[in-house]
């Protein structure tokens, strides 16, 4: 039916909807939606009220020469990841786009691939392939070689992260890229400026929003990452908090440590966001659709393809030849493959669990902000509902170890904690899934129910429910597959003994038992292959849903 | 009116409704006698939508009652549900749900019916779907949909129908054969329907009774016939149809124009501005008559010829059939014959006689 295929945004001007009408939503809706946002906010604020008790030990953790050291740490880490991941993903997308590179297309899409990599099961073959006992020196070891220069720390965290995090810059500048309008590249050259001169002027400047945008996931990826930089050792915030926590038990220090990586994602945030606005300017041309010119890169072609071939090959052929390396060696060695039943029980039931609490909890959220736009309670719920976007994972497990910890002993170490921090952490996705597909939904076939004779409560049941259901699938498959590549909040909440195969991976690698990560490795880079897929097809099948008249 | 005496079926009294400042509905009163159709006409952006939300329960009025087959269903800090209102809904876009089959769709409000597949039978039988009850809506045409969504409407026995421009979303072909499917439908289910419009041809051809609403008022509510020939203020008359205004001088049952004296509907006196249709101005070809030819438009049926009177004012006449000698530049005598309307003068100072 061609109406459907509409999206139905709040409702027109000359048609005024029920969201007029003086009460917005169900005095239950409103109080679940306002559950919600309270269970989002919770870590947050709980995090805050904590490290304000301890008010006068603050400044001295401040000012310890160890937190400094960690927030200078975390600072360079982020700022060195970002410019690499700058350099290559804008270098990648541009020779992929508009370069006559050969094997162009191959390359597009294997340069892409890396996303689908947890960065723990990145370090976790960077470690096995470069590390001490590694595949490296065990290959050196007939010349000769005893040691290689240790990749622990600085070096090899930024080469994980940056490796992990130049395909989002690249995502971002290829759109961009590919939306260019090339008048403004041929007026340059014909005005006289060099080819390279013209891409500086000319292309760069346009392209900026675009690099900036995949800046700042590359950033906020760095900062929060959790898994790469522990197994890789370098004293970040985010394994600092770790070490607090479960070495030096100073929870105090890990409450600051762990609001000052708050306070630093929220001031990168709040940066991105002020600049922002300056860029717009430079959108000017929106795709205009002409072919584009590719420039020559002449004897620089196979350099080029070299490049692109060895940041494949760090980012993407480690891994696989190290997971496969370790799945034979363990197969040779007699070892057993599958991990026990008990953990991949654990990883489906946490994750699965968590999916559907989370579909639950966006509902509301959803059909409050969507069915009465001008609400302004439905509004706040929402973005609270939004804030696991930039609380990294670590902060909210700390948070909600806390908080059980203080207020409901019974639940601490218990599988509900955890679940309730997967839900605050990836609530976002299913609002996001949720959010689309009822947008698809007219709010005047769920008024057709009801001058049909049906209260509010069954046509939700009879009529919107089962309209929504692509989207709750897609939303809980978000979820699931998300959680199940959940590393920091399953340490810290997972009970005692819980083992999934994220925390698998992470142990095997600290104890050097590579063979045993390796199925769960290759388990893992299957499930978030998936989940991007999903990703995918949703965005392709939306963009298709709105071109349609 | 059939039955003074009965209670008329919908009644709305004294409606308002503001929308963040802005005054949607501005204290309009309707009633529907049992059986009759009322349209509800007027530009987008009149507040005609909303009243019709607002009979329906899916906004709430800031003043004002509505009563529905006598049962007080808002007002009085009451306000009934729609899913207790007891009406059936025809939405602009159908509304059909995408998930049910034509059958499931019609059966929708019958939940607790003990006949509902017989029910579901008797009105797609009425609608002419029976053939295709097992079809999804998406596999259906335009027309059928539309047929669908009145079909599920009427199921349930509903004592009013409210129609939300029904026939906006067919194209303009097919626009003419569904209005009359759906008059003949809802003349044999002998249900009370209001149907919102924004086509004059619309509401003049399928309604029993036309209310104009412009600005969110009510300006005048009469039948289709009345409305056209008796337009009762200046904006009704621009809206609905071609119009042409003349300064006149009235004295009692007559007004007298540059083009003569004419007959008024009702008695007036001193300066005002008359009305007539097109189709009302009588002319002939006369070399010492008082206007002059300036432009013609030929239709095939029929010709709008535009003319200049000597005062330089402009009327327009349309004639049927073949008219020699009727081009540009000639000189015809032109007399309306019908009486017409007459308005407050806006020319101000009266015209002399």
């Amino acid at each position: 039916m061609g109406d459907l295929a509409n999206t139905y945004e709040p409702a027109p001007d000359h048609v005024p909807s029920s969201h007029h009408s003086k009460r917005p939503g169900s005095h239950r809706l409103r109080a679940s939606a306002g559950l919600v946002a309270v269970l989002c906010l919770l870590p947050l604020v709980y995090l805050l009220v904590r490290t304000l008790e301890i008010a006068p030990a603050i400044w001295p953790i401040l000012t310890r020469p160890r937190t400094l050291s960690v927030g200078f740490n975390s600072i360079m880490l982020a700022a060195t990841v970002t410019m690499g991941a700058v350099i290559i993903g804008t270098a990648m997308a541009w020779l992929t786009t508009r370069t006559d590179l050969p094997g162009r297309r191959f390359w597009a899409a294997v340069t892409l691939l890396p996303l689908v990599l947890p960065s723990y099961v990145g370090a976790f073959a960077l470690i096995a392939a470069l590390g001490p006992n590694g595949m490296l020196q065990s290959l050196l070891a007939p010349l000769g070689v005893e040691r290689l220069p240790s990749m622990y720390g600085f070096p090899g965290a930024c080469l994980a992260l940056t490796l992990f995090t130049y395909p989002y810059v690249q995502l971002c500048v290829r759109a961009s890229l590919r939306g260019l309008d090339p008048c403004a590249e041929e007026a340059a050259r014909s005005l006289g400026l060099s080819a390279g001169r013209a891409f500086r002027k000319v292309m760069l400047p346009q392209l900026q929003p675009a690099i900036r945008a995949g800046a700042l996931l590359a950033a906020l990826y760095a900062l929060s990452d959790f898994g790469a930089v522990s197994l890789l050792q370098f004293d970040s915030f985010t394994r600092a908090i770790h070490v607090q926590y479960t070495g030096a038990l100073d929870r105090s220090a890990a409450a600051v440590l762990a609001l000052m990586l708050v306070a630093l994602t929220f001031i990168i945030l709040a940066l991105e966001h002020r600049t922002r606005g300056q860029a717009a300017y430079y959108r000017g041309s929106a795709g205009v659709p002409r072919a584009q010119r590719r420039s020559r890169l002449g004897p620089w072609r196979w350099p080029a393809a070299a490049f692109c071939g060895s940041i494949a090959f760090l980012a993407l052929g480690i891994p696989l030849l190290v997971t496969g390396y370790w799945l034979a060696q363990g197969w040779v060695a007699g070892e057993s493959l599958l991990p026990n039943g008990a953990i991949i029980v654990n990883s489906v039931t946490a994750s699965g669990m968590a999916a559907v609490v989370a579909v639950m909890a966006a509902l509301p959220v959803v059909i409050l902000s969507v069915r009465h736009p001008s609400s302004r309670f439905g509004r706040a719920a929402e973005a609270c509902a939004y804030i696991g976007h930039a609380l990294p994972g670590i902060v909210v497990a700390l948070a909600l170890v806390f908080f059980s910890a203080r207020y409901l002993p019974f639940f601490y170490q218990t599988i509900l904690m955890l679940i309730l921090a997967y839900v605050v952490l990836f609530l976002p996705m299913a609002l996001g899934a949720v959010r689309a597909s009822l947008l698809q939904i007219s709010p005047r076939i769920e008024e057709a129910a009801r001058t049909l004779g049906h209260t509010p409560r069954s046509a939700l049941w009879h009529v919107t429910l089962p309209l929504l259901r692509p989207g709750l699938l897609t939303g809980m498959a978000l979820v699931f597959l998300t959680c199940m590549k959940e590393l920091p909040a399953t340490l810290f909440l997972g009970p005692t003994g819980f083992h999934t195969l994220a925390t698998r991976i992470w142990g095997a690698t600290e104890e050097a038992f590579f063979a045993r990560a390796a199925v769960p490795a290759l388990l893992l880079v299957g499930v978030s292959a998936l989940s991007l897929w999903i990703m995918w097809w949703h965005e392709e099948k939306d963009k298709r849903w709105s071109v349609t008249p | 009116m059939s039955a003074l005496d009965s209670t008329p079926q919908i009644r709305c009294t004294n409606l308002s409704k503001t929308f963040q400042r802005v005054v949607a509905v501005r204290n309009v009163n309707i009633q529907v006698e049992k059986g009759r159709f009322l349209a509800l006409l007027g530009p987008s952006g009149c507040g005609k939508t909303t009243v019709l939300r607002m009979i329906a329960g899916f906004e709430t009025p800031d003043t004002g009652h509505v009563h529905i087959a006598g049962r007080c269903v808002e007002g009085g800090g009451q306000h009934m549900p729609p899913e207790r209102r007891r009406i059936g809904m025809v939405f602009q876009e159908y509304a059909l749900f995408p998930h049910l089959t034509v059958a499931e769709n019609t059966g929708f409000g019958l939940t607790d019916a003990p006949n509902r597949e017989a029910r579901v039978h008797e009105v797609l039988e009425l609608v002419g779907l029976d053939g295709v009850k097992d079809r999804m809506p998406h596999a259906l045409s335009g027309g059928q949909q539309q047929r669908v969504a009145l079909a599920r409407a009427l199921a349930p026995k509903p004592d009013v129908i409210l129609l939300d421009e029904p026939f906006s979303n067919l194209d303009a072909a097919l626009r003419i054969r569904v209005r009359q499917e759906v008059r003949h439908i809802l003349r044999a289910a002998g249900v009370t329907a209001i149907f919102v419009t924004h086509d004059q041809e619309e509401a003049l051809s399928l309604a029993d009774e036309v209310a104009v609403m412009i600005d969110g008022s009510l300006v005048q509510c009469a039948t289709p016939e009345r409305l056209y020939r008796r337009p009762e203020t200046h904006a009704v008359a621009t809206f609905l149809g071609e119009t042409n205004f003349l300064p006149a001088t009235a004295h009692g049952a007559n007004a007298t124009t540059e083009i003569g004296v004419l007959e008024l509907y009702e008695e007036s006196k001193g300066p005002v501005e008359l009305m007539f249709r097109p189709e009302d101005l009588v002319i002939a070809l006369d070399d010492h008559g008082t206007g002059v030819i300036i432009e013609r438009e030929y239709f095939g049926h029929d010709q709008l010829l535009k003319i200049r009177l000597d005062s330089g004012a402009i009327v327009r006449s349309r004639t049927v059939g073949c008219c020699r000698g009727m081009r540009d530049g000639a000189r015809v005598r032109v007399h309306v014959e019908t009486p017409v309307m007459h308005y407050p003068s806006p020319y101000g100072c009266p015209v002399a006689s």
